[in-house]
């Protein structure tokens, strides 16, 4: 059924919204954004042509509410959501809402987001469908266990079934271990995804985590944009991802391809979505689970193959079939992406929430900054530190390296501390270059003496900060506030007649 | 050109990194020329570039991009991708902790709030006790007994607004054996 999309809510919040709002932009749609009360000066609410507040700041009273989400679409008109990721994105309630009240869901249709959304049945579907899967039992009752530890050999992982994004997944590295550390999971479990069924599956180490982007027409097609390599993770979140994987050549990818477009169209998958596998050492690959979404790193994706996996999902949505640009599409060259989040590496990673100052962002060829800080803001409590991407595509692998440690050079957030130093370290660092790395390794290296170890130098540090304490504290409304006019002391012998004032922006 | 002074500490994970860093800097005018000395060390920077929250300087032959934003007594830099935050301190918070021989003043380090008093007056200490907690842009940093002390004054209470220097506590030293 073909029909046009004229009007798009976002139900979603911060560098995933501004960038959704970007793709509708281009295709002339029109944009509405949902906020929190938290958000009532979020950049996603700003790029957007309207906007409805839909609750204060907890997520459960706002991004997570259906009822207001679906209100707010009827009471501005839009005919189609997009869920972003993350939030209501693999709901298949929300999915069953919007199709109710009449509205297009951007992504998948409900059975398929339900059947994947356990990953105990996603297991099952994967098996059917010819994938191999890690060897693992699912839903195994507490007595059985340790035996089915045993059975499928230590060390073994155990899942939230109903979990997703690395949550609650705990290690266990013998059988007397599993009574504890079982129970620990299933409360886990229970507490973050309410359902405290686990899954036991072999631990397999050293691996790699790769995952093919797929995107399907919902009638049984289905094509391929190669893999995204995920490996560097901390605490089975994800930190920097590439395409293409240095370690998966031709014909490894067009295995992984053909397994995870068998799933896709098993399943007759409409739209984006990403199938994630265990790489073996010997190349071999095991489904660990398909996510029914955008992910967080489609951009490496998009920037290898030229595509805009948005554009393409309101193109299936719109029932146009699979775009023929996504037919054709052919990788090129090389992109990396780094994660920057509000949180302080050197304090054991705690999340930072605070005000943000000033921003400055990088620029030039090849350069992608997705973020939703503009200037100065606020990152909250109650949202996921992860504030922006930087992403960078060069012809080659240390290409695009070299690039994105160029353009981190280029960005500042300042006021509020966050994992950037700590991603430049990651990017510098010779085993990242040389491509050696496995799952575990990023774990390694930040328990390493020296690894935060500071390589700028002093002097230039001392010199900036004598610089800038020579100057009137800068705020936006550029020292209108009597309090900060107070304290702005200019004591600085900088701020003297000389031939460098041509050079000098106006300060102040 | 005389110089001038300027002591700096780098705030890391929300407190006081070390002891503070006297600096000394000096600026030639007429060549953009930049001197910073501190511990005895001397170097020589040239400043290429100082315009709104960017600076360029330049060091052994190669030019680095600085941003800046400054606020109250914060400098927030930003250089490689690498972030910094300096606060400027007064003398008399550097020599806090090596106060005379029979008190020590517990000073604010920074403009901000009192988010907890820890002691009451009269209250016996051990050496390196919470006497007070002072924040700052959500930066909390703890006010610590120098040495075995009692309370002798405590000014302030918790939720109040304190000024850079602005005497907090003081507290008597205990003699231990």
């Amino acid at each position: 059924m073909r029909r046009r999309i004229n009007k798009v809510l976002i139900a979603n919040r911060g560098e995933i919204a501004v960038r959704i709002a970007r793709t509708l932009r281009e295709l002339g749609i029109a944009i509405v954004a949902v906020y929190s009360e938290a958000d009532a000066e979020a950049l996603h609410r700003r790029v957007a042509d309207e906007s409805r507040c839909i609750g204060p700041a907890p997520a459960n009273e706002s991004y997570l509410s259906i009822d207001k989400i679906i209100e707010a679409a009827r009471a501005t008109g839009a005919d189609a959501i997009h869920p972003g990721y993350g939030f209501l994105a693999e709901n298949p309630k929300f999915v069953g809402a919007c199709e109710e009240a009449g509205l297009v869901f951007i992504g998948p249709s409900q059975a398929p987001m339900f059947e994947l959304g356990d990953k105990a049945r996603a297991r099952k579907i994967a098996e059917a469908a010819g994938v191999l899967t890690v060897p693992g039992l699912a839903e195994v009752a507490d007595d059985d266990l340790a035996a089915a530890g045993t059975k499928i050999g230590y060390p073994v992982l155990l899942k939230p079934s109903a979990g997703g994004g690395g949550k609650g997944m705990v290690e266990v590295h013998a059988a007397d271990e599993m009574k504890e550390k079982s129970q620990a999971a299933r409360r886990i479990a229970k507490a973050a995804f309410d359902n405290d069924t686990l899954i036991v599956e072999k631990l397999v180490r050293p691996a790699r985590h790769i995952e093919i982007q797929v995107f399907g027409d919902g009638q049984g097609d289905a094509v391929a944009l190669g893999e995204r390599e995920c490996s560097l993770q901390r605490r089975h979140q994800k930190v920097i991802e590439e395409c293409p994987s240095p370690v998966v050549d031709e014909a490894i990818r067009e295995r992984m391809e053909a397994s995870a477009l068998s799933l896709t169209k098993s399943l007759k998958y409409a739209g984006a979505g990403t199938v994630e596998f265990l790489l073996g050492p010997k190349g071999e690959h095991y489904f660990l689970e398909m996510n029914t979404r955008l992910q967080v790193e489609h951009p490496v994706t998009e920037m290898v193959y030229g595509v805009d996996l948005v554009a393409a999902q309101i193109a299936v949505a719109e029932g146009n079939g699979i775009p023929q640009s996504l037919r054709d599409a052919k990788p090129r060259g090389h992109a990396i992406e780094a994660r920057i989040y509000a949180e302080d590496p050197e304090a054991g990673f705690l999340p930072t929430p605070g005000p943000v100052l000033a921003v400055h962002r990088p620029e030039g060829p090849g350069i992608r900054y997705d973020g939703a800080l503009e200037g100065e803001g606020e990152v909250g409590v109650d949202y996921d530190p992860m504030i922006a991407k930087l992403i960078a595509w060069g012809p080659d692998r240390d290409s695009a390296r070299r690039r994105l440690l160029r353009a981190f050079g280029d960005l500042a957030l300042l006021g509020i501390t966050t994992n950037s130093g700590f991603l430049v370290r990651v990017l510098e660092d010779e085993r990242f270059a040389k491509a050696k790395f496995a799952i575990d390794s990023l774990e390694g290296w930040i328990a390493e003496d020296g690894f935060f170890d500071d390589p700028n130098d002093k002097a230039l540090l001392y010199a900036a900060a004598a610089c800038a304490f020579g100057k009137r504290a800068t705020r936006s409304g550029e020292g209108s506030e009597a309090s900060m006019s107070a304290d702005a002391d200019v004591y600085s012998p900088f701020d003297r007649e000389g031939p460098w004032r041509a050079l000098q922006g106006k300060a102040d | 050109m005389s110089k001038k002074t300027l002591r700096l500490a780098r705030v890391k994970s929300g407190i006081h990194d070390d002891l503070p860093t006297e600096l000394r800097f000096e600026s030639l005018v007429a060549d953009h020329a930049l001197t910073v000395e501190w511990n005895d060390l001397e170097q020589s920077l040239e400043k290429l570039v100082d315009s709104a929250g960017e600076l360029l300087l330049r060091k052994d032959g190669r030019s680095t991009r600085v941003f800046w934003h400054r606020l109250g007594s914060s400098v927030y830099l930003a250089t490689g991708g690498r972030h910094y935050r300096f606060d400027r301190v007064e003398a008399s918070a550097v020599e806090a902790a090596v106060n005379d021989a029979s008190h020590a003043d517990i000073k604010a380090p920074m403009t901000g709030k009192i988010v907890k008093v820890a002691v009451s007056v009269g209250d016996t200490l051990k050496e390196g006790d919470t006497v007070l907690i002072v924040e700052a842009m959500k930066m909390e940093h703890e006010l610590k007994a120098p040495f075995d002390a009692v309370v002798e004054t405590l000014d302030g209470e918790e939720g109040a607004q304190v000024d850079l220097g602005q005497i907090l506590a003081r507290l008597a030293r205990v003699q231990t054996d």
